[in-house]
């Protein structure tokens, strides 16, 4: 091993392929993350590891850092796996803390509730020009802190329901409530100003492809980042202005399927109008199924 | 099962039949025009024809001699 060389050794060993500036050091300490410290690479390096100066000198630091020694008085065969004839593992820079909020990968969870029992009916009411429609997901179904990125709806469609609905708009919210068996409580949530965060997530079409037990995508246009203690609140809102009077609905799951024992829950509401609904003033009928969905996240 | 032709024959002594059918299997949807009886005239009617088969009424509203209605089935 050529100690000349060894800074670039330790590079390509972190997965470096090319210098920075035409400097290996400065490709390292960009590698970890840092700015320079008191105007050198190796200090922030040494900074992003978490070492300090041992003995006196930056290497030294570095070098413990990564449980190494010099070998045969050479930095370059004590630094890892670099040197000849060397035993040390690999080192591996340290990993990021992870954001548990933060969108990871786009992945579709499961089905939110019991995705066994599909065979039921959750009901697109076109057959008036405004609808308003809104479910709950516990605290429990969704999980933990997440920033949700979409919505998966099954469709329970038949050919001659190939259809698009525009001026769709879909809402999420915390809420401190499970369900709408007191019919009032869906009144509660805006009048008592208990919903703090009603967010406009989705604005667009919805497009009923005819194609039964398929799920359709609403990509949200903005991010919903769940708190990981609430339950949520979902609204879809149909402002089309137009009707049908045959139509595609959503395959949904019944309350008592969803939550054994409990029997009539109402986790839902709907409302249907020949004119333009207020959701914060206007009437609502509780409902005892959700859309069969699942969330990405 | 819904006898649509007898409920079709009650439902137009009071009005214009713009629908009668099944809707995505699980429902049954009425459209009618020109109602002249009141919505108690009508729920008469589904009441015999159409609950038995599809128990919960949707919707059901009558504004301006237009009836539209919904029922499905409740699982």
């Amino acid at each position: 091993m050529n100690n000349g060389i060894w800074i670039e050794e330790w590079a390509k060993s972190l997965g470096i392929t090319e210098p920075v500036n035409g400097t290996w050091i400065q490709a390292i300490k960009e590698h970890y993350g840092g700015d320079d410290v008191n105007g050198t690479h190796l200090m922030s390096i040494l900074h992003q590891m978490g070492g300090d100066i041992s003995n006196g000198t930056i290497i030294d630091g570095i070098m413990d850092d990564m449980g190494l020694s010099m070998r045969n008085g050479s930095i370059a065969a004590g630094i890892g796996n670099l040197g000849t004839g060397t035993t040390q593992p690999p080192v591996s820079p340290p990993s990021p803390p992870i954001d548990p909020c933060s969108v990871i990968s786009g992945v579709t969870t499961e089905n939110i509730g019991n995705p066994g029992n599909t065979r039921l009916y959750y009901a697109w009411y076109k057959l008036y020009n405004y609808n308003n429609m809104g479910w709950t997901y516990t605290q429990s179904e969704i999980g933990d802190c997440k920033t949700i990125t979409g919505l998966e709806i099954m469709t329970k469609s038949a050919s001659y329901n190939q259809l698009n609905w525009d001026n769709q708009k879909l809402y999420v919210a915390h809420i401190e409530e499970e369900n709408f068996a007191s019919q009032s409580t869906y009144f509660n949530l805006f009048n008592d100003n208990t919903i703090t965060d009603l967010t406009l997530v989705w604005d667009g079409t919805l497009e009923f492809s005819g194609v039964d037990y398929e799920y359709m995508l609403l990509d949200f246009d903005t991010n919903f980042t769940y708190n990981g203690t609430d339950n949520l609140l979902f609204i879809l809102i149909d402002e089309s202005g137009d009707f049908t009077y045959s139509y595609p609905a959503f395959r949904g799951i019944g309350a008592p399927y969803l939550y054994t024992g409990n029997g009539n829950t109402y986790p839902a509401f709907y409302d249907y109008s020949d004119s333009a609904i207020d959701i914060y003033t206007d009437d609502v009928k509780k409902y005892n199924y959700r859309p069969n969905t699942k969330l990405l996240y | 099962m819904v006898n649509r032709e007898e409920l079709v024959s009650k439902l137009e002594a009071y009005g214009t039949v713009m629908f009668c059918d099944v809707n995505s299997e699980q429902s049954y949807v009425i459209v009618m025009a020109e109602w002249t009886g009141t919505i108690d005239n009508f729920v008469d009617i589904v009441s015999v024809e159409v609950i038995p088969t599809y128990e919960r009424t949707v919707s059901l509203t009558l504004v301006e001699g237009v009836i539209k209605s919904e029922f499905d089935k409740v699982e």
